[in-house]
């Protein structure tokens, strides 16, 4: 099941991209390609390749950067590679116990969160001066860097980020 | 199981990133350039999740390399038996979560299947991260097990530490004797410990008549009522008890068949340890003095000795047995040094000439053999027509070998488990009290 999610999140980018992009006929063999090497070799570049390419076929379908759907790939693109983390972190065919399992759907939806938040404050300032289109990546570092200090500061304090 | 800090502090390896973090800093960085260039805030959405990943990664890295404990020594098992292997990983700060891998011998059984258990770490609460793996031996032997990988990630998995990988340790996996027992008594009893009634009156337990008292005789022996009514003084005689000597010639120049362990087919080895096993049990329970022979590719001697602890070194040394044919080892069988009244039971699947004729010479010098054709029922690997073919053959040229050492008076019995020898040990113990000729 963990093996096969990398390879069905990075194959539902192009029924998005046909949604609410331009599907070209270089996309399907493409993303077909960068799914097959992420679950052939998950610890490796392939999962790297993989995602770049669906980072391209995004950028070159064009749906426009209010679609909603950069917020379905963008998690689509984070479930892959989360899950290509996780599996690598054991042997083939190791059982993960229920806390890891609870742990790592934990941090990812504090990952959502903040992607979801980033995704709604870009909306905010399509409606600024062009000038000000700059603030959407600003505001994405500045809120980075205060979740790394709030976790550095746990870090500090003895404490684990998710303790069961 | 004996745990002991792996050498010098059990700190080995170290700390480094893996393809997981690259990609989330890779992808991360990449995209957030891209949304500068290209003004595009849809890129700094998909860059955020691995920007949060990066940055997690970073401020969660463990900066300790963990002490790594596992086992020094492993347990003597029967065939059979389970051990938990276990492994200690120091829960470090930034340890997320630790893993082994333990490697499967041919005959052992893993719990999970695979080897593999994966183990969160719970912070500063425990000092360490245990993982264990149930090990099932199903097979008798001397094996090296126990090799394993262990690595431990952070968060995210975005740091590796390891793998380190732990060195194999010897097993020794105790036969498990097969069912055995024999109600006949065991010819030729010449000790003065056991459970045998002797040919011959002297100290013992059980009763053999009341006689006049000679001049040597126990005070504690006589019998005061039959003396009183005879007005001379009578006493109990009795039976001496005795013990006997058994050799056990274990045939271990061939192994035919296929060995499935414990729980599937047997191979003629198998059959031949497990039955010297369950005979030497039988015996050293009854208080007889059992010794041991092997001969393979090496001559492995115990002497004859009784009891429980010489029971665990029969089955140590039948533990250790391994296949192999070595001509020079007959040469020193035919000097084994055996007491006239040794009874020789040779365990054997009787294909090879070596073990016909050391029964043979065994018996032409007037000791009591009993051979114990250990030749499985079903063999395994038989699947080929041409080997089924040379395999009758065979079985042909060998039940002629066997009549013929029947027809020099040594019986061939096959084993059948319990009562097997029976028949052959009553035989043997009538054939013993009439004269017989013997070359020396």
């Amino acid at each position: 099941m963990l093996a096969l999610l990398p390879t069905v999140a990075v194959i539902s980018v192009l029924p998005v991209v046909v949604v609410a992009g331009r599907l070209q006929v270089w996309m399907v063999p493409a993303v077909v390609l960068a799914a097959a090497s992420s679950y052939a070799r998950p610890d490796s570049a392939g999962g790297l390749v993989a995602l770049g390419v669906v980072a391209l076929v995004w950028l070159a379908a064009r749906p426009g950067g209010g679609s909603a759907w950069t917020l379905v790939v963008a998690l689509l693109m984070f479930t892959a590679h989360a899950c290509l983390s996780l599996q690598s972190t054991a042997p083939p065919g190791a059982a993960f116990d229920p806390v890891v399992k609870v742990r790592w759907l934990a941090r990812s939806a504090v990952v959502t969160g903040l992607t979801a938040a980033i995704y709604v404050a870009a909306l905010g300032f399509r409606h600024l001066p062009h000038t000000s289109t700059q603030l959407a990546p600003a505001l994405s570092l500045a809120l980075i860097a205060g979740v790394a200090l709030l976790l550095r500061r746990e870090a500090l304090g003895g404490r684990t980020p998710e303790k069961p | 199981m004996p745990d002991r800090e792996a050498p010098p502090d059990g700190r080995e390896g170290r700390w480094v990133s893996t393809q997981a973090y690259l990609r989330a800093a890779v992808l991360g960085i990449s995209l957030l350039v891209a949304a500068l260039l290209f003004r595009d805030p849809g890129l700094t959405v998909l860059a955020t999740p691995f920007l949060v990943v990066t940055a997690w990664s970073l401020v969660t890295q463990p900066r300790t390399v963990p002490a790594l404990r596992h086992p020094q020594s492993l347990p003597v098992l029967r065939e059979g038996e389970a051990m938990l292997w276990r492994v200690e990983v120091e829960a470090v700060a930034g340890l997320d979560q630790a893993a082994v891998l333990l490697e499967r011998d041919e005959y052992q059984q893993l719990r999970p299947p695979g080897g593999a258990r994966t183990a969160p770490s719970y912070g500063d609460d425990r000092s360490s991260v245990t993982m264990s793996v149930e090990a099932r031996s199903t097979r008798w032997g001397v094996q090296r097990v126990g090799r394993a990988l262990v690595s431990a990630t952070s968060s995210w998995g975005a740091f590796r530490w390891g793998t380190v990988e732990i060195p194999g340790l010897v097993q020794t996996t105790l036969p498990l004797p097969a069912v055995f027992d024999a109600t006949a008594p065991t010819p030729h009893p010449i000790g003065l410990v056991g459970l045998n009634r002797a040919a011959r009156r002297g100290e013992g337990s059980e009763f053999a008549t009341i006689r006049p008292f000679m001049a040597g005789d126990r005070l504690r022996r006589i019998h005061w009522p039959v003396s009183l009514r005879s007005q001379t003084l009578h006493v109990v005689s009795t039976w001496a008890d005795q013990d006997a000597e058994v050799m056990l010639l274990v045939d271990a120049s061939t192994d035919l068949g296929t060995s499935e362990g414990i729980d599937g087919f047997a191979s003629s080895l198998d059959v031949t340890v497990r039955a010297a096993g369950a005979v030497a049990e039988h015996f050293l329970r009854h208080g007889e003095r059992v010794g041991l022979c092997v001969f393979g590719p090496d001559l492995l001697r115990l002497a004859p000795a009784a009891g429980r602890n010489h029971l665990r070194k029969v089955l140590t040394r039948l533990a250790g047995t391994k296949v192999g044919n070595r001509d020079a080892a007959e040469g020193k069988l035919l000097r084994l040094r055996l007491g006239a009244n040794t009874t020789v039971v040779m365990l054997s699947a009787c294909s090879s000439q070596l073990a016909l004729r050391q029964a043979a010479t065994l018996s032409a010098r007037g000791l009591s053999v009993i051979v114990v054709d250990t030749l499985p029922q079903h063999l395994g690997g038989m699947s080929d027509p041409a080997i089924t073919v040379a395999w009758r053959i065979r079985r042909l040229e060998r039940d002629a070998d066997l009549r013929a050492l029947n027809r020099r008076g040594i019986p061939v019995v096959a084993w059948r488990g319990p009562g097997s020898l029976d028949l052959v040990l009553r035989d043997l113990g009538r054939r013993s009290s009439a004269p017989t000729m013997a070359r020396r």
